[in-house]
């Protein structure tokens, strides 16, 4: 589903080129759950945010379900990303003005779902995260945990076929993360494509596959 | 998913009450001046346009090569018959003012007699209200008969009491005492106070046809309607006939004008009644009221103070926008377009505008009166809904809603959500070069200002505390009367209540004047020349004044050489023995000094006849007979133990209010029928200043409206900067920088940009105030001490407004925790 072939990623200062990533070469299968390691600044999150659709890469291909995304204009690709991808962030990023409910309806209202049909998806998700009685909360009357469910939630509602989650749990207590790293096996068991950055070698265990970064290089 | 988007909106606004308030408040400030002074230039802009026949409606005017005329009876009288394509010809005698009275008839019981003076009253055909709108609220004009009136609802209130009832007033006769013979005419209309804005004035409207009787007319043969008297003292007006063309017209006119009178070298114009008050333009030849100018600067100053108000909205907005930018960069990694979020940014741009439309509707209606009292004007919020001009301003205020919040959601929603997520989101050094360029402008605004504000004061401060040459304090004057009844016993009963004044104990001094200082002169002559004087000097204008032998003691003037004349120097007749002059009459009749002049002979028309050559009595020392806006003129002073016009009266200082009692008691009985109207001298002068006073008020409120805007501006730039300079400030805290060292940190940048502001303003509002100080022939130095003094304390006034806004901003960050700021990353 994702194919990455000889990217870079680097930024210009003058003369003189940093490069993020180097020459990463990498095919992630539909079904898949992925974690991607390393230490700080190793260009994980940059990778993340690469096949995200956040990002460019400055050299190389990107194939996304066999569509050229390098080619892809930035219109282009946001289509895509919006019919495809759901985000998870370490800090959870969620819509502070808005309720539970809200938040987690907001992607629907920017892919135009009809009102009832947004109704019964937003019931479905709330009823399966357990979090419906805090639908009418805000984000800042939640806890971490709580607020990072609403965000995969929020993430999964519009049934992306990948999410790409960048330390999910890095803001959480292991408890907390546990559930969190459980709830992306089952929904991964379910058939969503599942890519995570992690510092973590346990969190990292649930993924079936691990992928290392080193100064902007591929490991093994 | 309007509601939604609404309900969102609202929340958004709420949650940063804080920022909202400010732009609100900003944005109310803005459009409660635009509203104001749109108000103000609409008044003036739609001036006659409500009346009807405004199309077709035009004054008559005639200029020559040495200037305009509006008052054009010979040819008036001429054209009704002779000039085709005319409906009506409205024509006026505005010299028409006088006492006027109203004695019930026995029949309606013993009430006493109402009298007034009126001056807005004139003499009018019964085409003016064929041609004018006139709302008649009872009866109908019928003025081409002899002694007829028609008056206004509020004169008819003011002399029969009749409340609503305007019927009542129909039939009833008013007694009229002015320069023509006193007469009766009786009431035919009433009609409704003529509007605020029309260039017609008048309570009362007389019938000029009364004038006919030679009777009636007295002794004033200059105003007998016949075609070939060469007086001009009506004015014209003309209703064309649907279809006809006004230049035609004119031509028409002016052929037939030299058919009248070959030797006139007249050119007739119509002017367009509209531009009666605006004028045609800034350079219009015709006469007119020159409003223009006020229009354009009003809509000018409308259309800035919106434009920062707007400008300032931006500045909040985008530099608060740090916070909303991650909110956006979240929105579109969960799928929204740059249109699902424009949307929002759009509605919240309009809630706040309608929010501050609100409040300042409410600013304007709770503020009306005290601003209508500082300019001395009756306006109110209908004149910016009545005219066209008010639309353009309306259309103007909506488009800048418009396009700032289309700004503010592009330059917010243009941000990429990869930079965003990162955190490191900066601005662009574009946008803080914008916002530092207006901060400036906004500055120098203000201390210009406030420097105007202090000139204005200062200005206001020297003319009322100079020395004017003469004493006006516990002076009183009391207006002479108008009806004389004289009484071959005791002789002229205006004389006698003088020699009655000048008795009572708290009088100490009184004189007879034909005019007063503060106020004028009888008329300006020329032809006064010296006997040995070149035929030029004749072209040389002087100011008369007629005043008894008491007008220099009383006023307490000073003779710089000589004495006053006596009773005994009036020969009667107007011709005089001898007359007294001022220094400035001196230099301009050529004699070297006072003394030279004293002793000499001055003459006026045929020497050779007595009492036309005038001996010099004494000069009296310059004084200000004007406001300090004139230059002292020369004046001749002839004496005239006769003049009645004023009498001024020395009075001492306790029991006011009895001793008035006791003049006006007095008055009554000697000089029954007249008004009595007392004022004093020094509030006569300075209502002279009453427009300089109204211009220092508005310059002081917009000086405190723009410096709490441009304070507004500041605020944000500061709130912004310390936003982004957060973790530097984080930094510094930990290796040990105090607060005050981070306030001045942050205080440093902004004062400079107030300094450049005053390097701005300084040339710029010494231009300006230079331009306005010439209109004062006598007024404060500006290239002295005092105006380096104005130009530093309005700096530093700004500076100190800007200094507190910046630190209280500065202060919360200096000692926000720098732990917590650090953590950021």
């Amino acid at each position: 589903m994702i194919s990455l072939r000889n990217l870079s990623k680097y930024y210009s200062a003058g003369a003189l080129k940093t490069y993020v990533l180097r020459n990463i070469t990498l095919e992630i299968n539909e079904g898949e759950f992925v974690s991607i390691m390393g230490p700080s600044g190793s260009g994980k999150s940059t990778l993340l945010h690469i096949m995200g659709m956040l990002d460019e890469a400055s050299e190389g291909e990107y194939l996304f379900l066999d569509k050229p995304v390098h080619k892809f204009s930035e219109k282009q690709r946001s289509e895509l990303h919006k019919d495809h991808i759901g985000f998870v962030f370490q800090s959870y990023h969620l819509i502070d003005e808005l309720t539970v409910y809200e938040n987690i309806e907001t992607p629907l209202l920017y892919q135009s779902v009809k009102k009832d049909e947004r109704k019964s998806m937003v019931a479905d998700i709330l009823d399966r995260f357990n979090i419906v009685a805090k639908k009418d909360l805000f984000p800042h009357q939640l806890s971490g945990g709580q607020q990072q469910l609403v965000g995969i939630a929020r993430a999964v509602i519009s049934r992306p076929k990948v999410i790409f989650a960048d330390e999910p749990t890095g803001n959480l207590n292991s408890a907390q993360g546990k559930e969190i790293m459980e709830l992306f096996t089952l929904l991964n068991k379910q058939g969503t494509t599942i890519v995570q950055v992690t510092h973590s070698e346990s969190n990292a265990e649930y993924g079936g596959r691990i992928i290392s970064l080193l100064d902007g290089w591929l490991q093994s | 998913m309007l509601t939604n988007h609404l309900k969102i909106a609202f929340r958004a606004l709420w949650r940063r009450k804080f920022t909202t308030g400010l732009n609100v408040i900003g944005l109310a400030l803005g459009m409660t001046a635009f509203f104001f002074l749109m108000e103000f230039a609409s008044f003036h802009a739609g001036f006659d346009s409500f009346q009807a026949n405004a199309d077709r409606l035009f004054r008559i005017v005639g200029t020559t090569p040495e200037g305009s005329q509006d008052n054009v009876s010979p040819m008036m009288l001429a054209m009704r018959s002779q000039v085709h394509g005319i409906e009506a010809i409205p024509t006026f005698m505005t010299s028409a003012s006088g006492i006027v009275t109203y004695k019930p008839d026995n029949a309606s019981g013993a009430s006493q007699a109402v009298t007034f003076k009126e001056e807005d009253v004139a003499y009018s055909n019964n085409d003016v209200f064929k041609a004018f709108t006139f709302q008649f609220l009872a009866g109908n004009a019928d003025l081409d008969k002899p002694n007829t009136m028609v008056i206004t609802a509020s004169a008819a209130q003011k002399y029969f009491a009749c409340g609503e009832n305007y019927q009542r007033v129909i039939g009833k006769r008013l007694l009229v005492a002015n320069q023509f013979a006193p007469t009766e005419y009786a009431v035919t209309g009433v009609v409704r106070n003529l509007p605020e804005n029309s260039h017609l004035r008048g309570t009362m409207f007389f019938s000029l046809q009364t004038l006919a009787n030679p009777t009636n007319l007295g002794d004033n043969s200059w105003a007998r309607l016949v075609p070939d008297n060469g007086s001009a003292f009506l004015t014209g007006y003309l209703l064309l006939r649907d279809g006809t063309q006004a230049s035609s017209l004119a031509k028409q006119i002016s052929e037939l004008s030299k058919k009248v009178d070959p030797s006139a070298n007249i050119t007739w114009h119509l002017q367009p009644i509209r531009t009666i008050h605006t004028g045609n333009g800034f350079s219009d030849p015709l006469p007119n009221a020159a409003a223009l100018k006020y229009v354009v600067i009003a809509v000018s100053i409308a259309l800035f103070v919106l434009s920062l108000a707007w400008i300032n909205y931006i500045n909040l907005s985008t530099a608060f926008g740090l916070s909303r930018a991650r909110e956006i960069g979240v929105r579109k990694t969960i799928g929204a377009t740059r249109g699902h979020l424009v949307v929002p940014h759009l509605l919240e741009c309009a809630m706040l505008s309608v929010a501050a439309l609100l409040l300042a509707l409410t600013s304007v209606e709770l503020l009306q009166s005290y601003f209508n009292s500082l300019l001395g004007a009756e306006l109110h919020l209908g004149y910016v809904f009545q005219y066209g001009i008010g639309a353009y301003g309306i259309g103007a205020m909506l488009l800048g809603a418009i396009l700032s919040g289309s700004y503010v959601a592009l330059v917010l929603t243009g941000v990429k959500p990869i930079i965003v997520l990162r955190g490191n989101f900066t601005r662009s050094a574009n946008g803080r070069f914008v916002r530092k360029t207006l901060v400036i402008v906004q500055f120098a605004v203000s201390i210009a200002f406030i420097a105007g504000t202090l000139i204005i004061l200062r200005q206001l401060d020297f003319m009322s505390h100079r020395d004017l040459g003469m004493n006006l304090e516990q002076l009183l004057v009391i207006d002479g009367p108008q009806i004389v009844e004289n009484n071959s016993l005791s002789g002229n009963p205006a004389l006698v209540f003088k020699q009655e004044v000048e008795r009572l104990p708290f009088v100490k001094q009184v004189s007879g004047s034909q005019n007063i200082p503060g106020q004028g002169y009888n008329f300006s002559a020329q032809g006064i020349m010296r006997p040995s004087g070149h035929s030029d000097d004749a072209k040389q204008s002087y100011k008369i004044l007629q005043a008894d032998e008491n007008y220099f003691n009383t006023y307490q003037m000073t003779f710089d050489q000589g004495k006053g004349f006596q009773k005994s120097d009036n020969l009667g007749g107007f011709k005089f023995r001898s007359v007294v002059l001022n220094e400035a009459s001196v230099t301009q009749l050529g004699f070297k000094s006072s003394s030279d002049a004293v002793g000499q002979f001055i003459q006026w028309g045929n020497p050779s006849e007595k009492g036309q050559r005038w001996q010099i009595c004494g000069v009296v020392k310059n004084y200000h007979h004007k406001s300090l806006h004139d230059a002292i003129e020369p004046i001749i002073f002839l004496p005239s133990a006769a003049a009645t016009g004023y009498f001024s009266l020395r009075v001492t200082i306790e029991n006011v209010q009895a001793n008035m009692a006791v003049l006006e008691a007095l008055y009554k009985k000697i000089l029954p029928g007249n008004p009595f109207t007392a004022r004093f001298a020094d509030d006569i002068f300075q209502k002279q200043y009453e427009n300089d006073v109204r211009i220092g008020n508005l310059f002081a409120v917009f000086s405190i409206m723009a410096i709490v805007i441009a304070c507004l501006g500041l605020f944000g730039l500061t709130a912004f900067a310390a936003e982004s300079r957060r973790k530097e400030i984080g930094v510094r805290k930990v290796l040990g920088a105090t607060d005050a060292s981070i306030i001045a940190l942050l205080s440093t940048e902004f004062l400079k940009l107030v300094a450049i502001a005053f390097v701005i303003a300084c040339p710029t509002a010494f231009w300006l105030m230079s331009v306005w100080l010439e209109d004062f022939a006598y007024h404060v130095e500006l290239r002295s001490g005092f105006g380096v003094l104005v130009f530093i304390s309005s700096g530093i006034i700004a500076a100190l407004i800007a200094f507190i806004t910046i630190a209280a901003q500065a202060r919360k960050t200096a000692q926000a925790n720098a732990i917590e700021s650090l953590r950021y990353e």
